[in-house]
């Protein structure tokens, strides 16, 4: 139903998306994942025709949306990154002009605007402004505005950023519930891997402008299906033993953690033994250790030697 | 459109510090400018001299022959004939002003005794600011309204440039000490003649002002009400231009883009509350300054009219100037254009158009630039509108204003970066 063909977008001399390829089938429940930076928010507005590509084409129902914006535009809902919403008005404000420029009227307006203040759980305070919400508050009259219209594709940038987890929560079981109760096909942009993890069917995997893995959370997580995962908490970090770590022929990837080091090892391979006379040899004392098989998180930082967040 | 209008308007009504610049701030500031700068525009205490052409068209002797003659025609005592023209003997009209002009008024006025055709080049050579004319049969009718009491007092002609702003005390100023002085030597005369004292009104003389045509002169309040009208109506436009600012950052311009609206409307949603607010704010300042500080009093039905439709046309060309900066605020996606606009284009549109204090004071060329603004036409037509003159005075202001008002409209919808404002 949506499908990009090569999509680039270049500033000045910052590649952004750089040959992105990527297709959503209708109903389904697709999630972007990525670091801050990763070009998700510039691939996203390239699909919401809010942002003309250098190169490349988008295609909805078979039809270039690049060159006719209006044929996706009416079937499209968008919560940008930011909250975009007039602060002096009153969520209700907010909602019923949105309703009115989407042509809405009348008593359909009205039962509209209740069902999508209903639906983001905000109906009580409807009147109060925008600006006295809390963040999370403010996060769902956003998407509020963006179901107003009965979209059938709802695109979704970050709509988690920056609130507290009973927050989330709410959000992600609201965009679970329109996904599989009302049939809406979701494009979901996130840096938490547990959101994707729990909402989407399928992910995709951008870093530097590039997708670079693809699938069902099953089928990443089988990316590493012949390693698995230590994890070390040192009482204090040794550079040599790390270096001598990397050295090992066993071990294929140290990156450093908050606590420790994390190692991949090949299943089985049973490097305990190794590690511990390593440590030893360079007196770092390990206060913990645990092995574990990969998480899509592992996942990621194998494939980009980063961390998902700082 | 209209929700466009509508929630436009409902912005900045919620919005308090801008309504405080909008509507209360011009205000202060013409009480401010208009008692402080008083003396610009004249009034008693000027230092500034007005420099005044004294044209006598009546003949003083004749004057009093026809009086005597007119005397003896009436039934009245003999004795008390001989004593009145006794007394018009003693009284010399033209001299009393001439005196008053020359010696007692110097702080004022400078005066210089010339024929009719002189002053009036003078005047249009801008070497004056007003032209006095003593009219003929002058003499005869003051003669007959002060002993006899009999016609209506004689005009004084005051014919006023039109590049000459000044306070109306300054001509109050000036006729009431010539009624004074003309008031006294009567007295002074019947007294002499042991006639009984009759009293005598203050209105010796009348007055008959006028601008190139008729007009009344404009106060320092009136002055600086127009002044900051033209100039406040300005921050309308930037502020508009602001807040597109902030619809397309925080994005809730890509959300009207989705909406399948066209953007023209978020455009013309703005012009309209402009072409209001700007009605609402002229309005404002009038009024008040009219109930508190009594300016524009009198005025009829016919000049409140004209002063409406100047503000109806201003309106229009504040609306463009700001399509102008929300098209530029968008394209550019800067705050730049506003913040700019706010913190000096308007100050030098400002005071080229003279809101500050009059242009009759800068260069030629400067002047020129100044009745090219908009602002500086708009207050000139208010000025000539709030001194009575006709709609016909003015229209060639408001036909100038209308010619830039569409320019600038163009200007903005070729600028408008239509196709992907949020881009
Ligand atoms: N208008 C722009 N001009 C220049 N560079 C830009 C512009 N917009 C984005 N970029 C750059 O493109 C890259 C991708 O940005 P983008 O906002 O798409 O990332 P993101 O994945 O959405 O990040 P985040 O998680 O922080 O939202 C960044 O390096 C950013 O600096
Ligand atoms: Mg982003």
């Amino acid at each position: 139903m949506l499908e990009t063909e090569s999509l680039r977008k270049v500033y000045k001399n910052k590649v952004a998306v750089d040959e992105v390829n990527i297709y959503l089938k209708e109903g389904e429940s697709v999630g972007l994942l990525g670091p801050n930076g990763a070009g998700k928010s510039t691939l996203i507005s390239m699909i919401a025709t809010l942002l003309k590509p250098s190169s490349g084409k988008v295609f909805w129902e078979g039809q270039d949306i690049i060159k006719n914006p209006h044929i996706i535009r009416p079937t499209l809902g968008m919560v940008p990154q930011e909250i975009a919403l007039y602060k002096e008005l009153s969520a209700y404000e907010n909602v019923k002009f949105f309703g009115k420029i989407y042509r809405l009227k009348g008593k359909h307006l009205e039962s509209r605007v209740q069902e999508v203040l209903e639906i983001v759980g905000l109906k009580d305070r409807q009147k109060e402004l925008v600006k006295n919400y809390s963040g999370g508050m403010q996060r769902r009259i956003n998407i509020a505005v963006a179901l107003l219209h009965e979209p059938d594709i709802i695109i979704m940038d970050e709509p988690t950023v920056g609130i507290d987890p009973q927050s989330r929560h709410y959000i992600l079981e609201m965009v679970k519930r329109l996904n599989e109760e009302k049939g809406m096909t979701v494009l979901y942009t996130s840096h938490y891997m547990e959101e994707v993890e729990k909402l989407c069917d399928r992910i995709y995997i951008m870093d530097n402008g590039k997708i670079i893995a693809t699938g069902t959370k099953d089928e990443l997580v089988s990316i590493l299906s012949s390693e698995e995962t230590i994890d070390l908490v040192l009482e204090e970090s040794s550079s040599a033993f790390e270096d001598a770590l990397r050295a090992e022929e066993h071990v294929l990837k140290v990156t450093e953690t908050e606590k420790g080091l994390k190692l991949i090892v090949p299943k089985q391979s049973n490097q305990l033994t190794t590690i511990f006379h390593l440590a030893e040899k360079h007196q770092a004392a390990i206060q913990s250790v645990s092995i574990h098989v990969p998480s899509l998180e592992d996942v990621f930082l194998h494939l980009t030697g980063r961390k998902l967040r700082d | 459109m209209v929700n466009f209008f509508l929630k436009d308007i409902k912005l900045l009504l919620r919005d308090r510090t801008e309504l405080l610049v909008i509507f209360l701030m011009p205000f202060i500031l013409m009480l401010i400018l208009g008692f402080a700068l008083k003396g610009v525009l004249g009034g008693g205490e000027s230092t500034r001299e007005l420099e005044v052409a004294l044209v006598e068209e009546d003949n003083s002797n004749e004057g009093k022959t026809q009086f005597i003659s007119y005397l003896e025609e009436q039934e009245i005592p003999t004795i008390a004939k001989e004593q009145i023209i006794e007394a018009s003997n003693q009284i010399a009209i033209p001299s009393i002003i001439h005196t008053i002009l020359t010696k007692e008024l110097t702080e004022i006025v400078a005066v210089e005794l010339t024929d009719k055709e002189a002053a009036d080049e003078k005047l249009a050579a801008k070497e004056i600011d007003a032209i006095i004319t003593i009219p003929e049969g002058f003499t005869y009718t003051t003669l007959k309204h002060v002993l006899l009491q009999e016609t209506e007092a004689a005009n004084l002609l005051i014919k006023k440039g039109e590049h000459a702003v000044f306070d109306s005390s300054i001509v109050e100023n000036i006729l009431s000490q010539i009624a004074q002085s003309i008031n006294l030597e009567t007295a002074i005369a019947k007294e002499s003649q042991s006639t009984e004292i009759r009293p005598t009104s203050d209105e010796v003389i009348k007055r008959e002002t006028e601008t190139i045509t008729n007009g009344e002169p404009v106060s320092s309040m009136e002055y600086y009400s127009i002044g900051m009208a033209v100039m406040f109506a300005f921050f309308i436009a930037s502020t508009m231009a602001a807040k597109s600012y902030s619809e397309q950052t925080q994005h809730v311009l890509d959300r009207i883009i989705l909406s399948g609206r066209h953007p023209l409307q978020f455009l013309i949603g703005k012009l309209f509350a402009v072409i209001m607010l700007v009605f609402f704010q002229v309005n404002v300042l009038f009024v008040l300054s009219s109930l508190i500080m009594q300016s524009f009093q009198p005025i009829s039905w016919q000049t409140i009219g004209i002063m409406e439709l100047i503000t109806f046309f201003y309106a229009l060309a504040i609306s463009a100037i700001a399509c102008l900066l929300i098209a530029l605020t968008l394209r550019l996606r800067s705050q730049a254009v506003s913040s700019s606009f706010t913190s000096g284009i308007v100050s030098v549109l400002a005071l080229l158009g003279g809101s500050f204090t009059p242009i009759t004071t800068f260069p030629e060329v400067i002047q020129m630039i100044g009745s090219w603004t908009p602002n500086g036409m708009t207050l000139r037509a208010y000025m000539l509108a709030s001194q009575g003159l006709p709609f016909a005075d003015i229209v060639p202001y408001v036909i100038r204003l209308s010619w830039i008002t569409v320019f600038i409209f163009i200007l903005s919808v070729v600028l408008f970066p239509n196709r992907r404002v949020a881009a």
